[in-house]
C-alpha cells in the first residue's frame, strides 16, 4: 500500500471491478511528469459493475463531487443503470469513473486498446500510449495540448531507447 | 500557347521530432529520460510522494 491512488485503485482491483486507468494519470503511469489532481478511470457501467465499484469504495466516504452538497454515493440496483459518468471525492482522492472516452469509444473499445501494468503483485490495465494520444488529439482541449507535448515525447524516447 | 514543364514534387515533410518539440516548449526531457529507467509502479509511487507533499505544502499555505 502506497496511499492515495494507488490504494484506490488496488481496491478496485480486489473487488472484481473491471476498469482501465485513463486521462492525466494515464500519462503518468507512461511517464509524463506534469500533475493532476485525479485519476480517471474508464469502466463497466453495468449495474453489476458499478456496484462493485461502491463496495470498494464505501469505507472511503464516496460523494458525487460535483452535485450541490456533495450527494453520497448510493447506487442501487435499481439506479446504478442511470448513470454515464461518476466523478467523485473519496478519502483517497478524486476518482472519475467514464463510460466511453472520446477518440477511442466505449468500455470494451477502451480495454482492447489497453495494456496491462502489475503494481503490487496486482494486475491492473491502463490506456495503451497510442490510444491516450489519440484520445487526448480528440479532445484537444488546451491541457490536452500540453500532455500531448509530453506524450509524444515520451512515445519517441520509447522508440529511439526501446524502452518500457 | 507554351506548356509548362512539370514541376518536381516537394519531398515529403520530415515526421515531427516529438522530443525537439518538447524541449522547445520547456519540457525536461532528462526526466522523461529518468521516468522511462522506472517501472510503471515506481513512476505511480513517486507520483504519489510527490502529490502528497505538494498537498502539504498547499495546506501549510506555502503554494
Amino acid at each position: 500500500m502506497n496511499g492515495g491512488f494507488t490504494d484506490l485503485l488496488e481496491r478496485l482491483v480486489d473487488a472484481g471491478v473491471g476498469f482501465v486507468i485513463v486521462g492525466g494519470y494515464a500519462g503518468i503511469v507512461h511517464g509524463c511528469t506534469y500533475m493532476t489532481q485525479d485519476v480517471d478511470i474508464c469502466c463497466d457501467f453495468a449495474p453489476a459493475n458499478l456496484l462493485a465499484l461502491q463496495r470498494a469504495l464505501s469505507d472511503l466516504r464516496p460523494v458525487h463531487r460535483m452535485t450541490p452538497g456533495r450527494v453520497p454515493l448510493e447506487l442501487t440496483a435499481a439506479n446504478a443503470g442511470e448513470f454515464k459518468n461518476l466523478y467523485l471525492d473519496t478519502d483517497l482522492g478524486h476518482l472519475d469513473c467514464l463510460s466511453e472516452i472520446h477518440g477511442v469509444g466505449g468500455y470494451e473499445q477502451v480495454r482492447q486498446a489497453s495494456v496491462p501494468i502489475e503494481v503490487e503483485g496486482r494486475a491492473l490495465r491502463v490506456l495503451s500510449l497510442d490510444a491516450l494520444i489519440a484520445a487526448k488529439e480528440a479532445m484537444n482541449r488546451p491541457r490536452d495540448r500540453e500532455a500531448l507535448r509530453q506524450l509524444k515525447a515520451v512515445r519517441q524516447l520509447r522508440r529511439e531507447g526501446g524502452a518500457d | 500557347m507554351t506548356t509548362q514543364p512539370e514541376q518536381p514534387k516537394p519531398p515529403e515533410s520530415p515526421q515531427p521530432d516529438a522530443i525537439r518539440e518538447a524541449v522547445e516548449y520547456g519540457i525536461d526531457i532528462s526526466l522523461l529520460r529518468a521516468n522511462l529507467a522506472l517501472t510503471p509502479a515506481e513512476r505511480m509511487r513517486r507520483y504519489q510522494f510527490a502529490l502528497d507533499r505538494m498537498r502539504r505544502l498547499q495546506r501549510a499555505r506555502f503554494l
